[in-house]
């Protein structure tokens, strides 16, 4: 269990009686609503379990225990252990001068497939990076050349210029089979990569691009037009069996569905809706095991599940703010035991929320990125 | 909640604010005593017990809570802040003990929930780690600037970042050695806040040192005199070593004997050693002389080499003077068009006065070297040929050296060439906004700033959009756009008119730099509100590291709408983002500026250059006319009635005060203006000297007058009197001695000196010159910055045939290093003193002992939790209590059945939670794991359990076992009579028995 506190009978009443009062019902909700935050980790640093304006994290299951894996401005990887807020390993990437990591996701090692690793996105440095788990164990985290990494600045096809995001796809023996990477910096569009295991080690090998950048503010020069796709997810519908990529495309404000094969499904928002029921720069993603996802807002600072196969909003948490219970540009969200976990990145912390509705585990696919 | 360190009245946890409340609880309970002998005597005597206790016990609680209690928590932890000194003072190999030192004093000291934070100081303090649980080391992030020592930043630092949750102890590793601010005014500070200062000094003594004390050369001397250099070298030991002298920044030889030798072989002896070089001056105007010494090895008493370098610092190893070559008054002329140039030189020739033309990129950028000019004429320069501390030396140049400026216009110069909220404007006889009255076509910028990734990034940016506004005229409009980070894009300053600049300014002020995620949102906006402006030139600057995303079709609409945008790169993360920012510019014909990390200091003149495409609109041209003579009298206009035409100059408004404007234009704008700043004089001429404005001037007989006499006016006078002047150095002062001797070489005596010295802050002060003795004067002056100082001294005196005589003198003193190198051992005795205004302790040098956590001596802070209303309920929960003791009847034996049921239902409910934990535990196993398989078959199909269950309940005609029932349920049991339930019903149903009994009884 992540929660320190125990649950008393009062909890959800008054969260019933909060929700009662702010109009919410858990259901098709317009209007954002308080968040009951019941636990905060972190604060603003540089030691482990402090952060500088942390820009990614991955919730899953490690050792028996829910654990998130985060990174923040100074380039340092933390793990942490989600019940007990303690750092149980930590790197930095091995440069940092132009600029920081922002996608992480943990999923199986593309070397071993019996070892989970964590997938960084190397945004400014145009690269993909592997490192298995466990994290050096220190206080003192050091520069760590990774276990296996991948990509060169560019613009031709399998190049990135900022690589965002991270999706890993596996066959049923746990072996990775597919990396998709999303990038932005005028070449925004999602890059798939098949792995050839023919040479040791397995080698990573262009397959496709999907999506292309967007030149209209308006995203109508190209249907699969992107602007900043900032994180992605793979899904299965539970519909058509189909596997899916969902995509958040943050600077146009709205949520793609896309087949592996580059073939666009729906897109939930819409680029020129400035109003209060739009997506505000959706920056995190994470998919719930009952097909509905979480979107953390960047710009609207609140938290937003929809229904993947219909886009329906089902409930929209946050408030803008610095008090615990309020979000300053989230870029992830995550579920942790039934609780909403939050990372708060202007405000240097993850909170731990508790909601009056029971919200499924995250989404089992292994690889997908952002997902346990 | 509130933190109190008072203890009003404590009973235990529990603090009362207004304790005199409590004096009725004695008073109250006799009274209730009195009356519950009464009103309860109808009770058991038991019954009455506890009636009476349960009834004080409420009034006790009640009255308590009117009294105020707050429930005290005594915090039990300590939180240190750690003041590294990161100083150059300190030496190399001290901060890795300090760490060490740290670390052992934790492992000792530090108790679980104690908290540690590190502030480094050295110029200026910075936050290294907050006060925290989970600082564990000294962490050194950004220090700044190490040429100083401010120890006071660093304690105000630790004091304003103490947490109020523990304890606090600052803990102060320094040499004690400070350059700036007063410790000991810091130390009273943290004395106010309860907080001692411990101190770990770190001690150090050069033994091998030697300092370069001083460099002495006469202040003026002449083309061809030898003139004597000494250096003054302090050691404290005997040392070995080579001095060079270099003039201007270039090596000269003091040791002709020996050809592979340019400098000379010195030793020392411990103690002051001066040694003196002779050196011939070849060139007249102002020279810099500097000396430095190469150690090259200790000595021993015998002379011999010790095996070491005999030095330790090298920053004090150099000192420099100058010396001013007097010659006849020359005038520099700066012009990038020489055909400009060369009339000016021809006038001035035929003044015989000597001239000296460079070109805007030969500036000077020293005032010594600046000063040896007795005048400077400016031709159409623009502002952006200037860095922003050449503009500030040649303000310097005329407030305090006295220096002369005759600034002439064309379309680069005044406010149309970027000098509008320069430093020289200050120094002008006119204001270069154009004046309220006149109509013009305006210029509007919208400034779009986004964040700035570089240490003191914030800081830069704030100064650039200042530039931008600065350069700007009061009449165009600005708005400025951010990303902020809780708001949005916005307008955080709409497009609307400079102005005075105080509103734009205080916006700039509040500036956050937000790291937006995309240009869209910000373009949109300058977009929308440039189009809307009523501006002739409309414009954008975006500043950015090129990072957010962008739709390049809104730069097409720019384009469309004619307006320009400027991009500039603040180390741009990529070639991508670089690529951003230069199709910004390229799509709108705007410019793109790459600044990397280094050069931040370069942005304001981008601005200023950026600035000046909206400020066109500043220059009238038309039909020719003759400016108009003021008649005001003035010895630059002496015997000229009328000048030519001009069809063109750059529009400026008069400025108010002691400015004299000779010439006036359209609408009263003045051409020629004039006046005294400072020591020196100004002239302006918004026109031309050449054809482009002024094209029959150059013809027109008065023009060599015109000219000679205003700038002649200008020049700083040589004077008729010969004045040696030298300077002293006495400790953080310097002392100007000045003899005067009039033309016939006798002392001058009762001269009125007016002197004043340029300082190395910009900020010029003035000295005080008295006599001292027959023809001999002194004043003093504060020299305690590094940096130079030239000291200008104009003199009038009485002379021997009852005329007057008056001129000037210049002297220059340089101060080449900073104080932080002077200090050659700790400076414990301060250290100690701010421990014992603070109550601090000396820490000991083995950190086992340092107990730096230590609690002895320190006031635990108090949290106080108001419980007024705990104890309000409590007590009127208690009073409800004495009521039900009186009213009602308690049965034992049914509390413990209703105890027994309520037993088994907790237990059923336990059961039902382990088996949901259990269920919970293993959906979450780890993926890595066996169960493998299960979890990947379970996320490409819908689970059966979970659809099924998710699955609306159908209802249907039939019921279904052990499930709800719809509709009411048949009624087998008779309903039961109802019966009272409230007191009143019970009270009225008693009456109604009462009343029927009597009346039973009346009709038995």
């Amino acid at each position: 269990m992540i929660r320190t506190h125990t649950r008393h009978a009062v909890l959800p009443l008054l969260s019933a009686i909060t929700c009662v009062l702010c109009g919410c019902d858990g259901q098709g909700l317009e209007s954002s609503a308080s968040l009951n935050t019941t636990r905060v980790i972190g604060e603003s640093g540089t030691y482990n379990g402090q952060f500088v304006y942390p820009r990614g994290m991955d919730i899953f299951e490690y050792e028996g225990a829910p654990h998130a894996i985060l990174v923040d401005k100074t380039a340092r990887l933390q793990l942490m252990n989600l019940e007990t807020g303690t750092v149980i390993g930590a790197i930095h990437t091995p440069r940092w001068d132009r600029g920081k990591p922002t996608g992480l996701t943990a999923a199986p090692s593309l070397l071993n497939e019996s070892k989970l690793a964590i997938y960084v996105a190397d945004t400014h440095e145009f690269r993909v990076l592997m490192y298995e788990l466990p994290l050096e164990p220190t206080d003192d985290p050091q520069p760590t050349e990774p276990d296996f990494q991948f990509g060169s600045f560019g613009e031709e096809p399998g190049q990135f210029i900022y690589p965002t995001d991270i999706a890993v796809d596996t066959d049923e023996n746990n072996a990775v089979t597919d990396i998709y990477v999303s990038e932005y910096g005028g070449n925004d569009r999602i890059n798939h990569f098949r792995i050839d295991r023919s040479t040791n080690p397995p080698s990573v090998i262009w397959d496709s691009q999907i999506g292309v950048v967007g030149e209209e503010v308006d995203a109508s020069d190209h249907p699969l037009a992107m602007s900043r796709p900032q994180s992605i997810e793979l899904w299965t519908n539970p519909t058509t069996n189909q596997r899916e990529i969902v995509v958040t495309s943050a600077s146009h404000h709205r949520i793609g569905r896309i087949t592996t094969q580059g073939e666009l499904i729906t897109w939930f928002g819409d680029p020129l809706d400035t109003s209060d029921t739009a997506f505000n720069f959706p920056y995190g993603l994470t998919i719930l095991e009952d097909n509905t996802a979480l979107i953390a807002e960047f710009g609207g600072n609140r938290i937003t599940r929809i229904d993947l196969e219909s886009g329906e909003h089902l409930f929209r948490y946050g408030e803008t703010g610095r008090s615990v219970g309020q979000l300053a540009q989230p870029w992830a969200v995550g579920v942790a035991g039934d609780q909403l976990v939050i990372l708060d990145s202007g405000n240097s912390r993850l909170q731990f929320c508790d909601l009056p509705i029971d919200l499924p585990p995250e989404y089992a696919q292994p690889g997908a990125g952002g997902t346990p | 909640m509130t933190h109190s360190t008072l203890a009003e009245l404590a009973i235990g946890p529990i603090q009362f604010q207004r304790e005199t409340y409590l004096l009725l609880i004695p008073i109250l309970a006799i009274l209730t005593i009195f009356i519950a002998r009464k009103s309860i005597s109808g009770l058991g005597k038991s019954s009455r017990v506890v009636a009476l206790v349960v009834r004080l016990i409420a009034i006790t609680l009640i009255v308590a809570a009117l009294a105020e209690p707050s429930i005290r928590d005594v915090s039990k932890d300590v939180g240190v802040t750690v003041i590294v000194d990161a100083s150059r003072s300190i030496p190399s190999g001290a901060q890795e003990q300090i760490d060490a030192y740290i670390a052992q004093a934790q492992q000792d000291s530090r108790q679980s929930n104690d908290e540690l934070g590190v502030i480094t100081v050295a110029e200026n303090a910075y936050s290294q780690a907050s006060v925290s649980r989970a600082t564990t080391r000294v962490d050194r992030q950004f220090i700044g600037a190490t040429d100083g020592t401010n120890l006071m930043s660093g304690v105000s630092l630790a004091i304003a970042s103490a947490p109020d949750n523990v304890a606090n102890r600052i803990v102060l590793i320094s040499d004690g050695n400070e350059t700036d601010g007063s410790l000991l005014r810091a130390a009273q500070a943290a004395k106010a806040q309860g907080i001692p200062i411990d101190i770990l000094p770190v001690e150090f003594a050069y033994a091998d040192e030697v300092i370069v004390e001083n460099v002495q050369v006469p202040a003026n001397s002449r083309v061809g005199d030898t003139v004597t250099l000494k250096v003054v070298l302090n050691a404290t030991t005997p040392a070995a070593g080579r001095l060079l002298i270099s003039q201007d920044g270039t090596l000269i030889d003091i040791n002709p004997a020996d050809e592979t030798e340019l400098g000379k072989i010195v030793e020392l002896n411990p103690g002051r050693n001066v040694l003196s070089v002779a050196l011939d001056v070849t060139r007249p105007g102002a020279i810099t002389y500097e000396a430095v010494f190469e150690p090259l090895t200790g000595l021993t008493a015998e002379g011999n080499s010790t095996g070491t370098q005999g030095d330790s610092i090298t920053e004090n190893n150099r000192g420099s003077a100058i010396t001013f070559v007097g010659s006849e008054g020359t005038v520099l002329i700066v012009a990038d068009d020489s055909n400009e140039a060369v009339v000016f030189e021809d006038v001035l020739a035929r003044a015989k006065v000597a001239t000296r033309r460079i070109p805007s990129s030969q500036f000077p950028t020293s005032l010594p070297e600046l000063a040896s000019y007795e005048g400077i004429v400016f031709l159409n320069q623009s502002a952006y040929a200037y860095s922003e501390a050449q503009q500030e030396l040649l303000r310097q140049y005329i407030k305090d050296t006295g220096g002369g400026l005759v600034m002439v216009g064309g379309p680069e110069s005044f406010g149309a060439g970027g000098w509008i909220g320069s430093p020289l404007a200050d120094a002008l006889p006119i204001r270069l906004d154009p004046p309220q009255k006149r109509q013009m076509p305006r210029g509007a910028l919208a400034l779009i700033v986004h964040s700035v990734e570089i240490p003191q990034g914030v800081f830069y940016g704030k100064e650039i959009s200042n530039a931008a506004v600065d350069a700007l005229s009061r009449l165009d409009l600005v708005g400025i756009i951010e990303y902020q980070g809780l708001g949005g894009t916005d307008w955080v300053y709409p497009m609307s008119p400079v102005g005075d600049r105080v509103a734009v300014k205080q916006a700039i002020q509040n500036l956050t730099f937000g790291d937006m995620p995309s240009f869209d949102p910000s373009l949109q906006l300058a977009l929308s509100g440039l189009s809307n402006a009523a501006a002739g030139q409309k414009h954008c600057i975006v500043i950015s590291d090129g990072d957010p995303s962008m739709s390049r079709s809104l730069l097409r609409d720019f384009k469309s709408a004619g307006i320009t945008i400027s991009a500039v790169g603040v180390n741009p993360h990529s070639p991508s983002d670089t690529n951003t920012l230069r199709t910004m510019a390229n799509v709108t014909g705007g410019t793109y500026y790459a600044v990397a990390n280094n050069a931040l200091a370069t942005l304001p003149q981008i601005f200023i250059k950026e600035a000046q495409t909206i400020r066109r609109a500043l220059i009238w041209e038309g039909e020719p006319f003759s400016p108009a003579r003021t008649g005001v009298p003035s010895e630059t206009m002496r015997g000229i009635n009328a000048v030519p035409p001009i069809n063109g100059y750059v529009v400026a408004a008069e400025r108010e005060g002691l400015s004299l404007v000779t010439l006036r234009g359209k609408e009263e704008d003045p051409i020629a203006a004039q006046w005294q700043y400072g020591l020196g004089r100004v002239v302006t001429f918004t026109s031309d000297a050449s054809t482009r404005w002024a094209g029959s001037w150059v013809a027109w007989p008065g023009f060599s007058q015109f000219w000679e006499q205003h700038i002649r006016w200008t020049m700083r006078p040589s004077g008729d009197a010969t004045l040696r002047v030298s300077t002293e150095n006495i400790g953080e002062k310097t002392r100007v001695i000045i003899e005067a001797f009039d033309p016939e070489g006798e002392r001058l005596n009762f001269a009125d000196f007016q002197a004043r010295t340029s300082t190395p802050d910009g900020e010029g002060v003035s000295v005080e010159v008295q006599q001292v003795g027959p023809g001999r004067y002194e004043g003093e002056f504060n020299t305690a910055d590094a940096g130079e100082y030239v000291v200008n001294l104009l003199y009038r005196a009485p002379g021997s045939d009852g005329n007057v005589i008056n001129g000037s003198a210049q002297a220059a003193v340089t101060r080449p290093f900073a104080d932080e190198f002077k200090a050659l051992e700790t400076n414990l005795p301060l250290l100690k003193q701010v421990a014992s205004i603070t109550g601090g302790r000396e820490l000991p040098s083995d950190p086992s002992l340092a107990d730096i956590w230590g609690r002895d001596g320190l006031e635990m802070p108090v949290t106080l939790t108001p419980a007024w209303l705990l104890f309000a309920i409590i007590g009127i929960g208690i009073f409800l209590l004495d009521v039900a003791v009186r009213r009602v009847r308690i049965d034992p034996a049914m509390i413990a059945a209703f105890v027994r049921r309520g037993a088994t239902k907790e237990s059923r409910k336990s059961e039902a939670s382990t088996e949901a934990m259990r269920m919970a535990r293993t959906r979450a196993q780890s993926r890595t794991g066996d169960d493998r398989k299960q979890q990947s078959s379970r996320k490409f199909e819908a689970n059966p359990e979970r659809a099924k269950s998710a699955e609306p309940i159908a209802l249907t005609g039939e019921e279904e076992q052990d499930k709800p029932t719809i509709g009411k349920p048949k009624r087998t049991v008779e309903k039961p009579k109802e019966e009272p339930t409230d007191s009143l019903s019970a009270l009225r149903a008693a009456k109604k028995r009462a009343r029927d009994d009597m009346n039973n009884n009346e009709n038995d």
